[in-house]
């Protein structure tokens, strides 16, 4: 009877403006024998590593911060490296309005769980008829609340209690 | 040539003084009715059942606090819907935070079904929301001019044109006259966080009292915004508040509010100086 070894090899990196990259490996192949298979599967993780690890230093495209935010332009790799052909100057993006706490919270999170930021935007729009750059701390607040709702596994009308208190001190005096 | 080391004398402790990390409305209030119930609760995280008319008002607020997000994202608003978010917050508050300390059996059914009739009785009122609200349960935290740590609140409710709105559970009638000085502290410091988030002014501040009586009432209680000089009035006892617990004192208070702690027990063996 012919046996069978499926190897898999997978790495995911973090990149500059919240974006990240992954690239894996997959191989089937089958055994003459089972004497060897711990030495078999070594050779084999340090093949695929060795390629993933090979072919992943090659980022390619790395997303600008504001990327896929509304009033944001899409830059492309060639824009990065390039002024506008016609001279204008490069539109700013417009600065957050909410807090920097706000801001962080809201770019890790869609980070962290990959979500769609036109998705994030197109919420926003609805519940307060602005992009999520325009939300002010109040808005802003409500469409964090909105996020951990759904997408955080976080049932609404009970907020989350951490069980410690703030008042036993955070030391020092201001 | 061979050197002896000599002890280092030992250096006392410096003892400085533990700020809190944020500071509500509600905290601010509880440590200025009674320092040392305060500490019990908050810094010894002494637990007590939870009495069965705290229990229902905050399933009360969660019905409340769906029917309002509900409104604001265009979902499902029926009493139906918001007579089912009450009986969900009721078994989950149960099962979450521990037993309720009824007197009798038939209680638990008594305050039920008065809950139910109190919400019921917000959705047919005129004061229940028929526009869509700025935000539902809105948690702000700001640094403040005069206060030494932030301050933090979770706002019921926050109407489109920036009115804070704090809703009331009660077992009588409150005095209007009396209700927006006695909630003074809240409502300002709501006031107090909309103008550090947004810039602007709220119009005004609400209180909405939902009484539990045989016919149960929905009364609202608008009061101007707070002027310069009420705002740094509440800003000094925040700030108050802070430096009592930053420097722990902590201590009895006697009054009519001892009537009803659950801490007196731990209060009596109270012998004096502070944490």
């Amino acid at each position: 009877m012919a046996i069978k070894i499926i190897a898999n090899y997978s790495k995911r990196l973090g990149l500059p403006g919240f974006s990240s990259h992954q690239f894996s490996v997959s191989v089937e192949t089958e055994l003459v024998t089972t004497d060897d298979l711990e030495g078999e599967s070594q050779r084999l993780y340090q093949r695929l590593q060795a390629a993933v690890d090979e072919q992943i230093q090659t980022t390619g495209f790395v997303p600008p911060p504001d990327y896929g935010m509304a009033d944001a332009p899409a830059a492309s790799s060639s824009d990065r490296r390039s002024p506008p052909r016609n001279g204008s100057p490069r539109r700013a993006s417009p600065a957050w309005r909410c807090s920097d706490k706000q801001r962080e919270l809201i770019t890790s999170f869609v980070d962290e769980h990959q979500l769609d930021r036109n998705e994030v935007e197109r919420l926003a729009t609805e519940r307060f008829g602005k992009g999520v750059r325009q939300l002010t701390k109040l808005e802003a607040s409500g469409l964090i609340d909105e996020l951990l709702e759904t997408y955080g596994g976080r049932q609404g009308g009970l907020p989350p209690n951490s069980g410690r208190s703030a008042y036993t001190g955070r030391g020092g005096r201001r | 040539m061979i050197q002896i080391a000599r002890p280092v004398a030992p250096v006392a402790p410096m003892v400085t003084n533990c700020y809190p990390a944020h500071i509500s409305p509600t905290s601010a209030k509880n440590y200025l009715g009674c320092s040392l119930r305060f500490y019990f609760e908050k810094v010894a995280g002494i637990r007590k059942p939870t009495s069965p008319a705290l229990h229902n008002g905050k399933a009360i607020h969660a019905a409340l606090q769906a029917f309002h997000l509900a409104r604001w994202r265009g979902g499902d608003d029926s009493p139906d819907a918001i007579a089912q978010a009450f009986e969900d917050a009721y078994s989950r508050l149960e099962r979450e935070e521990g037993p309720v300390s009824y007197p009798d059996a038939n209680r638990r059914e008594v305050e039920r079904l008065a809950g139910l009739r109190v919400v019921a009785a917000y959705l047919d009122s005129p004061e229940a929301l028929n526009d869509r609200p700025k935000g539902v349960e809105v948690k702000l935290t700001e640094t403040l001019p005069g206060l030494s740590c932030p301050l933090t609140g979770a706002m019921d409710l926050v109407r489109g044109n920036l009115v804070p709105v704090d809703f009331k559970s009660a077992s009588t009638k409150p005095d209007p006259g009396h209700a927006a000085f006695d909630h003074e502290l809240q409502l300002v410091s709501y006031q107090l966080l909309i103008e550090a988030a947004t810039g602007e002014s709220p119009p005004s501040l609400e209180l909405v009292f939902l009484v539990k009586t045989k016919m149960p009432q929905v009364i609202r209680v608008s009061s101007l915004k707070a002027s310069r000089t009420r705002k740094a009035r509440v800003v000094s006892m925040l700030e108050t508040a802070v430096q009592g617990i930053a420097e722990g004192r902590f201590h009895p208070q006697p009054g009519m509010h001892c009537s009803w702690c659950q801490y007196r027990r731990e209060c009596l063996r109270w012998q004096g100086g502070s944490r």
